[in-house]
């Protein structure tokens, strides 16, 4: 059974790739003003809903029944609504597992970054922007340590 | 033992060499020409470049003057068709034809578009002067997300930091004021936008002209209305509408209306006008981040001190949530208040540090 662990190092390492980037998010209009939170939380949890999918049929071989579609529906609840709470537990069932699915993601880092920054793109990264941020992340999910964390990338 | 002539055009077309070798060629032909007043001490000049350096310099027979030069420089630009050429063709265009000075960093490019008319008899392929267009755009604007990465992530004391944040400041004034494809209708005017052919449009402006119209059209005098819009075409042609492009017709927009810079349509396909709005609207909002941190006295060593106590209150507050919970959402405003400038990348490191150290259970 897959087990939920403390994922806020992880996630604050995943966080510190969107928030620079972040006001890209910003609809096009003149209502715009300070960037909600929720924006970020929804491009971040929509990013990593594309990740997971892409490899949830491994995930549910190791975790077990209901596991993988657990990951995946909290993930797009992020995506949806902003839900940090979501994001986090997400986080936190996902994390233990990426080591046993490192040598899967990085075969498949280039396809899973291009569809990674297809949907940053929709929500309005420019596309080099979009392509630079999916690289990052993915990079930041091989290596979910605490090295480099805090003081910045 | 002297080197053969190279004939430059012929190498640089064929090679394709780098852009920096190019440029160092033509600014040691630029310095050995000076002071060159006959074709004798040309001829002279180039040998000697020739024989010290490996590279060789354009050469072709003798008599090759400042407007002969001119007119190879310009030859070389008829023949640039893929990105190298156009490289190539990017920096003649700015430092020998529009003479921009090397030390200027803007590349303005509404100066560059200025200088189309001067330059008109410039016999340019459409497509290497729409892709040096949008060239000049792109590198006005590819400058600000480094800058603001770096004024987020780099400095190690106070001082850099507002070295880091009057870069960055400088760099978004430019972008801000001299290379937009956007403009907002002035409030109370309409603006005329005439129709070329091709699907291009121009702004005509507003102000007594369009008032004039809209006077004229609201009489209902569509007669008085096309001979105020046929007084000013010819005026318009001359000021904005570029070179041997069809007038086919006008159109009002309301006031208010944000509408394309009347360039954007002839260098952008729509994609690329969706991508260059894009990184316009996330310069102004990183403008105005920089002017909130700077107006609000964020950029202050007093301010910066008073984080510390800020964060621990932070830290300590609401004994119903987790720390674990507490800790990232307090984590998660240090690194808002990083994107927003108004917290230095080194006084982040300490705090961030802090805080995660401090996620104990309760």
């Amino acid at each position: 059974m897959m087990a939920c662990v403390d994922a806020s190092d992880l996630y604050l390492r995943l966080y510190d790739v969107i928030i620079d980037d972040a006001e890209y998010l910003q609809p096009d209009d003149d209502a715009r003003h300070m960037l909600p939170d929720a924006l970020v939380i929804g491009a971040l949890g929509a990013s990593l809903a594309i990740f997971a999918k892409g490899f949830l049929g491994k995930l549910g071989e190791r975790a077990g029944d209901g596991a993988a579609d657990k990951i995946a529906a909290l993930f797009k609840r992020a995506g949806d609504s902003g839900d940090r709470d979501a994001l986090l537990e997400a986080l936190g069932f996902l994390q233990p597992e990426l080591p046993s699915i490192a040598a899967r993601v990085r075969s498949e880092r280039e396809a899973q970054a291009a569809r990674i920054a297809e949907v940053l793109a929709q929500r309005g990264f420019p596309k080099p922007v979009a392509a630079e941020v999916a690289r990052v992340l993915l990079e930041r999910l091989d290596t979910p340590t605490r090295e480099g964390q805090g003081g910045g990338q | 033992m002297t080197q053969a002539p190279l004939d430059l055009k012929s190498f640089v077309l064929t090679q394709r060499p780098a852009v920096a070798r190019v440029i160092t060629w033509q600014r040691m032909l630029d310095e050995a020409l000076r002071d060159v007043v006959t074709p004798r001490e040309w001829v002279e000049a180039v040998e000697h470049l020739n024989t010290e350096k490996s590279a060789a310099l354009a050469a072709g027979t003798g008599g090759l003057g400042g407007a002969e030069y001119r007119q190879f420089c310009l030859d070389l630009l008829e023949s640039a068709h893929d990105a190298a050429g156009i490289e190539v063709a990017h920096w003649i265009l700015k430092h020998y034809i529009f003479r921009v000075p090397d030390d200027d960093k803007s590349e303005s490019f509404n100066a560059m578009l200025a200088a189309w008319d001067r330059y008109g008899a410039i016999r340019l392929p459409e497509h290497v002067r729409l892709e040096v267009m949008r060239s000049l755009y792109r590198r006005a604007w590819s400058r600000v997300r480094p800058l603001a990465s770096q004024a987020r992530r780099r400095s190690e004391s106070f001082g850099e930091w507002l070295f880091d944040l009057a870069q960055l400041a400088v760099a978004l004034h430019e972008v801000s004021t001299r290379v937009r494809i956007t403009n907002r209708s002035e409030a109370g005017h309409g603006r005329i936008i005439f129709e070329l052919a091709g699907g291009v449009e121009v702004d005509a402006g507003g102000g007594a002209f369009a008032d004039a119209r809209f006077a004229a059209l609201d009489k209902g005098d569509m007669a008085q209305a096309e001979r105020i819009e046929a007084a000013y075409l010819a005026d318009v042609k001359a000021r904005v509408v570029p070179r041997g492009l069809e007038v086919l017709g006008a159109r009002t927009e309301l006031p208010g209306e944000e509408v394309p810079h009347p360039v954007a349509n002839l260098i952008f396909e729509p994609d690329g006008y969706l991508e260059a709005r894009r990184e316009e609207a996330y310069a102004a909002e990183q403008l105005a981040h920089l002017r909130t941190a700077a107006t609000d006295g964020r950029c202050s060593q007093e301010t910066i001190r008073g984080l510390y106590l800020e964060m621990l209150q932070i830290s300590a507050s609401d004994s119903l949530t987790s720390s674990s919970k507490r800790s990232v959402a307090a984590r998660e405003r240090l690194r808002q208040m990083r994107a927003r400038y108004e917290l230095p990348p080194y006084v982040f490191a300490h705090l961030d540090h802090m805080l995660s150290a401090d996620d104990s259970g309760p």
